[in-house]
């Protein structure tokens, strides 16, 4: 196709393109889906860097730009074929260098359509604005800057101009302490805020106007409406003059703070501290208050009465002249720590009267906190204790006697007494002590208990020689309260502890000889010997009684020690004699017998050697049940549940061949489970029984009948009975011999026979043993009968 | 059962148990020892073990319940039945040698006819399948 109309197109065409390229705006085309670059003018080339751009898809083309949404932004303008306009837009991208740059750009996005109306492509066109946004950004955030300072400050701030003071600025906190909105802006103050007229605040800013003086305001009272409400505000404020460049005053900078809670809060504390000085002068104690320092700067009424002193003589640390020198040392170590620790402060010390007599006070101060719980106050108060002070002793005794009633065991009384003493004196050693009799008249003292500064330490032993306590031990009451090594230059218990100051007490046995002594050692000089004298007087005579109690209790102790062994040696005694005398015996019987089994003799000789089996047999039954009685007395006595009805069982087994040999009939009704040692009690129900079956009258069968309850021991008639114990009662009854009312307790005894050895084989031992076990369990036994109509035993055993 | 051992210090109770030996079954061999410790050496070095052995409790030298804590230990004597042939009448004893591992527990009786009786029944026990036999 090569007409004129071609032609015309073709040149007009070029003459549009170089239109473009010369253009003073930033122009591209961009062809088809991909934007491919169709033609680029030479600003739009520069600012891509000259980047080989043309006939690539912008993607390929500008890779630095994916994500900043403009190709999306092509795409939809492509598909869509509406035009976008942006407004300083940011991108970023490579100018140069292959640097990346921010830029900001005003572009349109305008698609360009075919013939067929279809979108062939997209016209870039665009101005470079980076410069001038960033220029702006610059300005706003100073701006910003400059405005926050004066509105966001805390500080109220306002400028009024000219004479008229014209309020041209004033930023939020200062709107809002004059409960005021921006239209007081650019008018009078008086104008806009009418309620200051009466007030102070006009005539000082005239002044500041006229005469240049900035003035400065301290809690300073304004009345003010807020929310419509007239309230009272304190401001701390400053008037500071403004001048022109040629130095004439064009208006007034304010800057004020306001402190209205601050000083509420200080009016509050001021009229509570009022409040509290009138309760305080009401009070019957000596008062006073103290800043946090320690300086003293009130007093109450009393203090000034029973002083006699005035509050200018008092003020600071003026007090000390109505101290006892002695003891104001001590006085200032504790009170000044007190201050620095902050602790409460508390001390018994005189304080000198207006009649120049010294009285004991109590002195207690506590800190006072304010709200962020910093001291910032002492109150402190002197009560006068010297009346108290004579009541001491019995209030000590009280407390004594409450301390020390229960204590029963000597070792434990020592001890709590001596730590009493050493917590009551602070003294360094406590202790006391046992005066022994080593040889004839050498003495030494054993501690019974000895605290070490208020802790109880070991025993020690000490001798007496060159001593203070010889001198205690000689006399009464001795008193060293210094100076002790160079008294006692010889004395090496001084020495070794340091010993400055002792004090000690005689103790005395009811004989009044001197057993031991109650004493206290300190390494500095004992500062109240009286009352550590008077302390170990009034413990002494409760420290005597239990010392002696002590002695006779150990003395005691030893001896039934030694009962007990001799009991026990006497009880193995019997039990490995009778033992060893069974061997023998058993050998007598066993050889005898076959004697007579294997050889032919005499009647005569057939006689004797039955005599001497048969007194074999009465001497093993005797053995046998000595064996008994020392085993009643040497098995070891461990109580545990006994079910009676088991052991009435076992006995009847044990005894099987006489109950049938006698055809005896034993009934026992349901028995109960008592706690007892079970062999005893095994052997008790036996011996019974066996004593029952032995001794029932010849042609009747025995008829033994076993039967148990509970009773209470006050309805039993018997002197063993306990009223505040329940015992079981175990009765075994039966229809024998008998036996005459007076020999009820003799059958008990040891031997104690009723019957010639021919008509019963008894060995006077079965009863006593059952005496022995009954007796083994806290009970008692009591035996009833009629002769020829039968016994009956009556067992009592404790339930508990 | 050819022959038996009893381990008894006492002569006269030696003597009785021989003679009962003898009436119950005369081609029984009875071996003796006086103690524990002369017991043990003859069993370690006899060339014909007995088949059964009465032992003593309290003896000099070695007591019955050390002979008895040492021959369980050995490998072949443990085999041997092991009983109690004593004058104790202590349940202790008896509780105490049956856990060691004795067999039987007979209290010496004072009369020959029960001595016989009680040993013949221990010699016709079976044992082998650790039955336990209390005469007292």
């Amino acid at each position: 196709m090569n007409t004129p109309s071609k032609n015309i197109i073709e040149a007009g065409e070029n003459k549009f393109r170089n239109l473009i390229m010369e253009a003073p705006a930033i122009l591209c085309i961009l062809k088809g889906e991909q934007h491919v670059f169709e033609l680029a003018n030479l600003r739009y080339k520069k600012l891509v860097g000259n980047r080989d751009i043309i006939g690539k898809p912008i993607r390929e083309a500008l890779p630095e730009l994916e994500g900043q949404g403009f190709y999306e932004l092509l795409d939809k303008v492509y598909n869509t074929g509406e035009t976008f306009y942006g407004n300083e837009v940011p991108a970023n991208l490579i100018k140069s260098y292959g640097r990346v740059e921010r830029c900001y750009f005003n572009f349109t996005y305008q698609a360009y359509i075919n013939a067929n109306n279809e979108t062939e492509g997209i016209l870039v066109f665009a101005n470079e604005v980076t410069e001038q946004v960033e220029a702006r950004k610059k300005i706003e955030a100073s701006e910003k800057r400059f405005s926050n300072i004066l509105s966001q400050s805390l500080m109220a701030i306002a400028i009024f101009t000219g004479p008229e003071m014209v309020v041209t600025f004033a930023n939020e906190p200062m709107l809002n302490v004059l409960g005021k909105g921006n239209d007081v802006l650019n008018k009078p103050l008086l104008e806009g805020v009418p309620e200051l007229k009466d007030q102070v605040f006009p005539q000082l800013l005239t002044d500041v106007y006229s005469t240049g003086v900035p003035f400065e305001g301290f809690e300073t009272k304004a009345i003010l409406v807020r929310n419509g409400i007239p309230v009272d505000a304190y401001f701390n404020f400053v008037y500071q003059p403004n001048r022109d460049v040629d130095d004439t005053i064009t208006g007034i900078t304010v800057l004020a703070t306001e402190v209205t809670e601050q000083v509420f809060a200080k009016k509050q504390i001021e009229e509570s501290e009022n409040r509290f000085g009138m309760l305080a002068d009401s009070i019957p104690n000596l008062a006073w208050m103290a800043y946090a320092d320690g300086n003293i700067f009130w007093y109450n009424k009393k203090w000034f009465e029973y002083t006699g002193t005035t509050l200018a003589e008092m003020q600071g640390w003026g007090w000390q002249s109505v101290h006892d020198p002695e003891e104001l040392p001590k006085v200032l170590i504790k009170w000044r720590a007190s201050i620095k620790t902050g602790k409460p402060f508390e001390m018994v010390f005189p304080i000198k009267g207006a009649d120049g007599k010294f009285r004991q006070f109590l002195t207690r101060v506590l800190p006072v906190h304010d709200s962020e719980n910093k001291i910032y106050r002492w109150f402190g108060t002197n009560t006068d204790i010297h009346e108290e002070k004579k009541l001491t002793e019995e209030k000590f005794l009280l407390e004594f006697a409450e301390n020390f009633s229960h204590y029963t065991t000597g070792t434990e009384f020592f001890g709590s007494l001596v730590t009493y003493i050493a917590n009551k004196t602070n003294m360094d050693y406590v202790f006391t002590g046992e005066l022994t009799e080593k040889e004839k008249n050498i003495f030494t003292v054993n501690t019974i208990a000895l605290a070490n500064r208020g802790t109880l330490v070991p025993n020690i032993e000490y001798q007496l020689p060159d001593g203070p306590c010889e001198q205690v031990m000689r006399g009464t009451v001795y008193n060293y309260p210094k100076q002790c090594k160079i008294t006692f230059p010889k004395n090496e218990t001084l020495v070794q502890f340091n010993v400055e100051g002792y004090v000690g007490y005689p103790l005395f046995n009811n004989e009044g000889k001197a057993i031991g002594l109650v004493a206290v050692m300190h390494e500095k000089e004992i500062s109240n010997p009286e009352y550590v004298s008077a302390l170990l007087k009034i413990v002494a005579k409760r420290a005597e009684f239990e010392l002696e109690r002590n002695i006779i209790t150990s003395k005691l102790q030893a001896k039934n020690l030694e009962l007990e062994n001799t009991n026990a040696e006497l009880a193995s005694f019997s039990y490995v004699a009778s033992h060893d005398l069974k061997e023998p015996l058993r050998k007598i019987q066993a050889f005898s017998k076959r004697i007579i089994e294997t050889e032919n003799f005499s009647d005569k000789t057939q006689d004797y050697f039955n005599r001497i089996i048969s007194a074999g047999e009465r001497m093993q039954n005797l053995i046998d049940s000595l064996l008994d009685f020392s085993r009643a007395n040497t098995t070891e006595r461990i109580f545990k549940p006994c079910d009676l009805n088991a052991i009435v069982e076992e006995s009847k087994h044990d005894l099987h061949e006489r109950i049938l040999e006698k055809q005896a009939i034993i009934k026992s009704e349901n028995l109960p489970t008592i706690n007892g040692v079970y062999i005893q009690i095994s052997q008790l129900i036996t011996n019974l029984l066996d004593n029952a079956i032995k001794y029932s009258r010849p042609e009747i069968k025995p008829h033994i009948k076993i039967t148990a309850s509970i009773i209470e021991g006050k309805k039993i008639d018997h002197p063993s009975a306990n009223n505040q114990k329940e015992y079981h009662t175990l009765k075994i009854a039966d229809n024998g011999i008998g036996f005459e009312k007076e020999y009820a307790n003799k059958i008990f005894e040891l031997f104690q026979r009723l019957h010639h050895m021919n008509e019963y084989s008894g060995t006077g031992i079965g009863l006593a043993i059952v005496k022995k076990i009954v007796t083994n369990h806290n009970g008692f036994i009591i035996a009833e009968g009629k002769p020829n109509i039968g016994s009956t035993f009556t067992i009592y055993i404790p339930t508990l | 059962m050819n022959k038996i051992f009893l381990i008894d210090d006492d002569a006269d109770d030696r003597l009785l148990f021989k003679e009962a030996i003898e009436l119950i079954n005369p081609s029984l061999q009875c071996d003796t020892a006086t103690n524990g410790k002369i017991a043990f050496e003859n069993l370690k070095v006899s060339a014909s073990l007995p088949d059964i052995i009465f032992l003593d409790l309290n003896m000099p030298v070695m007591n019955g319940f050390d002979f008895l804590i040492q021959i369980k230990k050995e490998n072949v004597l443990n085999k041997i039945p092991v009983g109690i042939f004593t004058t104790s009448n202590i349940l202790r004893d008896k509780e105490l040698t049956k856990e060691f591992g004795a067999q039987f527990f007979i209290t010496k009786p004072t009369d020959f006819q029960v001595l016989r009786k009680k040993l013949q029944q221990i010699l016709s026990a079976d044992f082998s399948n650790d039955e336990y036999i209390s005469i007292t």
